[in-house]
């Protein structure tokens, strides 16, 4: 008789199910949490390569602003700009994490592992830097404890003399090649931009934390 | 050489070594390293002392487990230099308790770290092992530790059963003669300081070596002075000295290997965790709305947009009571299933509004909402957080964007969902029963409730055991008070062909800004039927909550179905609450308990911003100690984790393990007497500052 309560409990646990989150016992609850763990984990190991989806074609035909983002692992995507008004440029990516730009410069991510919660720098707009410049540049990030961390960095800005071409999806942009050499103790950051003549940020490699690394950002609509 | 002199010779080795060691200065510098905790749970080389310190918060759960020695325990840094420990041992082989022991005993111990490790000195810490209870171990120890590269040496001077071979006279003597002589343990029932005879009579010396051979291995050895007296009947002592090679399996578990004593082979597993060092730091997950700009520069948005409002609320897991718009203010109150950070959910919905909401609304109060209650209510300037949300503040401050304030609450007509349901299965245990140590049932339980008017709610649950060793106890009450809890084996043998675990109808409700009312009616809880409520003053800016609570029981009767037994009784309890949203919050109930008895709880527990807990309590009452029997007073331990911790993404799960001795009947109480501020403290401002990180996360 008692084998069949325990199939009955098995089944019970694999279909444990309720109509409210207010009746949920806890071994309810921590059972759709693991089986939405396994599951989430399943799909994260499908990683698709937008270059190898995406074309001159597709960007041109969008005609709308598009930020191709890539991290360290090889994993990228594609976003799009948020519409209206903000602190700086917002860009939303299809997993629903989005990249704050102001300036070209990493403001601030959301979504993404041990983001960056917010970054504020002296640094002069891109026009304005003759050969050098030097700043300060503080970020901060969301510790264990959920308390903000604040790492302030000793920044140089460095203009290269000669002008740069690169490519970004068959189209090749005129640009103006900068490093960013940041910093902090025994931590030092390398930031290398590519600034159009109107200003844009049309690539750039850019430091984003310890757990992500530098992140590859390039500017694709036109 | 006669016996007096080599003794002589011996003692002055011993503190030649210890002294020298503690005040050497050595050059080498350390490199950091992983501190090992003992077999005893704290830092430590095998089953001796280091002076080291955990990193604060750090929890570490053992077991060791030998021929004659089952071990568990769980070590918790308390405050930056205060580390305690629990231990639940098993000692001997062929004895009359379960498993073949001889006995099982509880211990606790604390390590105070005095000095850290310098460039020249030593780390330099103190310790009571054993010092609540039987005693089994009592001992106390002055130790010091130093590194030199991967080398480790410790050395330090032990007391009571430390104090054991090539012993000699007290040196603490010369500071007062009250040190000379210990006195003799005395504990009653246990559970106890019982005699305080700390550092005093004769002290050893003890010392040993711990080498890192690469960041996984290290291997320790140890002199000990300890007898083993009272080990001796059942275990061969043949050396003092221990040996230990350990393995670092990753950032959480370490298995170690031992030989103790010249005769025995142990082995133990530790695992390793701190709520502020999550697994993955900072998941992935849906990102908050940006806010949007408000200035005269910037494009004016005149009309409110509210199904996007109601839209990405939903999208984020809030679900709407109410929304209503007022001049240049917009209320709403929502229910949060997503996020167990209160920050965060300010922070979501805060966004939402400040973007959707037209320029003309310039003030959000946002009101949560749990168990028919609103619970919390934030007010948030919405001018005032555009440059917040990616330029965060460290703390919250008088000038603050977002304060705590207590409105009239919201009172909802209606409700859309009026009959909830759950079906699952149900765990539960009884621990550190000496003729089974660990008991298990789980089941099935089906829940229903059905809200017939927004505050008025019938609800219960029935639960049918599967697979149990609960009856298998074969203890029964030996209480002379009043067997209000006692009976628990009782329970557990007559509810196994399927009980009512509880039925009673229920309101609560908002009864003025601040102040929080609740009755119910019915089998409120397995061991109780009967009629009571409580009440609750908190304002949303105190760190202080007021409440008292009265109710009127009966026994219920043990197959746990309609029948009642013939005790009845009035329980009631005045309660204060505290917390400041720092590192401790603590909280005391006083009034009379279920035997009739006199007296209060005090449960302190320490609140990490990740949302763990750990914490304990203690009940006192004029129950004395030996009418109480096992234990002298009720107490227990309890650590909560919540999930989203585990696994990085938004989950409001939390699981609980409480570790609570035998239950007896003084200052026992009914275990659903105090709801209130269970069900608000979760959303309360001391709680949103302790997360105040996670606000625009």
């Amino acid at each position: 008789m008692k084998w069949i309560f325990v199939v009955s409990l098995a089944f019970t646990t694999l279909i444990s199910c309720s109509n409210s989150s207010d009746f949920e016992t806890g071994e309810i609850k921590a059972i759709k949490m693991l089986r939405e763990t396994l599951i989430a984990h399943k799909k994260s190991t499908i990683l698709l390569d937008t270059r190898k989806i995406i074309t001159r074609n597709k960007i041109d035909n969008a005609k709308i602003p598009v930020l191709f983002v890539e991290l360290e692992n090889g994993q990228n995507g594609t976003l799009t700009l948020y519409p209206g008004e903000g602190i700086g440029e917002t860009w939303l990516g299809a997993d629903g994490a989005t990249i704050t730009l102001q300036s070209g410069r990493i403001k601030a991510t959301r979504g993404m592992r041990s983001d960056v919660m917010g970054s504020t720098s002296s640094m002069p707009p891109w026009s304005e830097i003759e050969d050098t410049s030097e700043y300060s540049r503080q970020i901060s990030y969301l510790g264990g404890d959920n308390q903000t961390s604040f790492k302030t960095f000793s920044c140089i800005m460095k203009k290269h003399n000669k002008q740069s071409t690169i490519t970004i999806f068959d189209v090749p942009f005129e640009t103006q090649e900068f490093l960013e050499v940041c910093i902090n103790g025994t931590e030092k950051l390398e930031n290398i931009y590519f600034v159009d003549y109107k200003n844009v940020v049309r690539s750039s490699k850019q430091y984003h934390g310890a757990a992500l690394g530098y992140l590859t950002i390039e500017r694709l609509d036109r | 050489m006669s016996q007096e002199t080599g003794r002589t010779i011996r003692i002055s080795v011993s503190l030649i070594i210890v002294l020298t060691f503690l005040y050497l200065p050595c050059a080498a510098a350390s490199d950091p390293q992983r501190v090992t905790a003992s077999n005893f749970g704290l830092p430590g080389l095998v089953d001796l002392p280091t002076a080291q310190r955990f990193p604060d918060g750090e929890l570490v759960v053992m077991q060791q487990v030998h021929k004659s020695l089952a071990r568990s325990g769980i070590s918790f840094q308390a405050l930056p230099r205060v580390g305690v420990s629990f231990r639940y041992s098993g000692h001997g082989i062929d004895g009359g308790e379960a498993y073949g022991r001889v006995n099982h005993d509880r211990s606790f111990d604390t390590h105070i770290s005095i000095f850290d490790e310098g460039t020249y000195f030593p780390a330099i810490s103190l310790g009571l092992r054993d010092f609540i209870g039987t005693g089994w171990y009592s001992s106390e120890y002055l130790v010091g530790t130093k590194s030199m590269g991967n080398l480790e040496l410790t050395a330090g001077l032990g007391f009571g059963r430390l104090a054991g071979k090539y012993s000699f006279s007290n040196p603490l003597s010369s500071l007062s003669s009250r040190f000379d002589k210990r006195d003799a343990n005395t504990f009653g029932r246990g559970g106890t300081l019982g005699t305080i005879n700390w550092f005093q009579g004769d002290a050893a010396a003890f010392y040993g070596v711990r080498y890192q051979f690469s960041k996984k291995i290290t291997i320790s050895s140890e002199y000990t002075p300890d007898r083993m007296s009272l080990e001796s009947s059942y275990l061969n002592v043949n050396s003092p000295w221990n040996f230990r090679a350990s393995y670092q399996l990753n950032d959480y578990i370490n298995l170690s290997a031992q030989y103790l004593h010249g005769s025995q082979v142990s082995v133990t597993a530790q695992v390793s965790v701190n709520p502020t060092r999550p697994p993955l730091l900072g998941g992935k997950e849906l990102a908050p709305v940006p806010v949007r700009l408000r200035s005269e520069e910037s494009q004016p948005q005149i009309i409110s947009y509210h199904r996007a409002i109601r839209k990405v609320l939903a999208v984020d897991g809030f679900e709407i009571h109410n929304i209503a718009f007022n001049d240049s203010m917009v209320s709403i109150t929502v229910k949060n299933t997503k996020f167990r950070s209160t920050a965060q959910a300010v922070g979501r919905v805060a966004s939402t509004l400040q973007r959707f909401t037209s320029d003309d609304i310039k003030i959000a109060d946002i009101s949560f909402m749990s168990k028919n209650l609103v619970t919390a209510t934030y007010r948030v300037d919405l001018e005032a957080v555009i440059t917040e949300q990616y330029n965060p503040k460290t703390t919250v401050d008088g000038r603050s964007s977002i304060v705590a304030v207590d409105i009239n609450a919201f009172l909802p007509k209606k409700n859309d969902q009026r009959f909830t349901w759950g079906l699952g299965p149900y765990i539960t245990h009884r621990l550190f029963n000496p003729d089974l140590p660990l008991s298990l049932e789980t089941g099935v339980e089906l829940e229903a409730g059905y809200q017939i008017t927004p505050k008025l709610k019938i609800s219960g649950a029935v639960r049918k055991s599967v697979l149990t060793n609960l009856t298998d106890n074969n203890r029964r009450s030996n209480s002379s008070l009043p067997r209000v809890h006692s009976d628990w084996p009782l329970y557990d043998i007559e509810g196994q062909s399927g009980h009512i675990h509880e039925l009673k109808l229920s309101y609560v409700k908002n009864l003025a800004p601040g102040l929080y009312g609740r009755a119910h009616a019915g089998l409120l809880e397995p061991f109780f039927a009967g009629v009571g409520g409580e009440l609750l003053y908190k304002p949303a800016q105190w760190p202080i909550g007021i409440g008292i609570d009265i109710h009127r029981v009966r026994k219920r009767d043990y197959d746990m179905r309609f029948d009642l037994l013939d005790y009845e009784t009035t329980v009631g309890h005045l309660s204060v609450y505290y917390d400041a949203g720092g590192m401790f919050d603590i909280e005391v109930n006083a009034g009379r308990y279920l035997a009739g008895d006199w007296g209060a709880t005090t449960t302190i527990s320490r609140k990490f911003g990740s949302g763990w807990e750990v914490g304990g309590y203690a009940t006192l009452t004029d129950v004395p100690f030996d009418t109480f029997g096992e234990g002298s007073f009720d107490k227990a331990i309890y650590v909560s984790v919540p999930i989203d911790w585990i696994i990085s993404s938004p989950t409001r799960s939390k699981r609980r393990l409480t570790l609570r001795p035998i239950t007896r009947d003084g200052g026992a109480n009914l275990f659903s007497a105090r709801k209130l501020y269970r069900y608000i403290k979760k959303t309360q401002n001391a709680q949103f500052q302790r997360e105040f990180g996670r606000l625009w996360r």
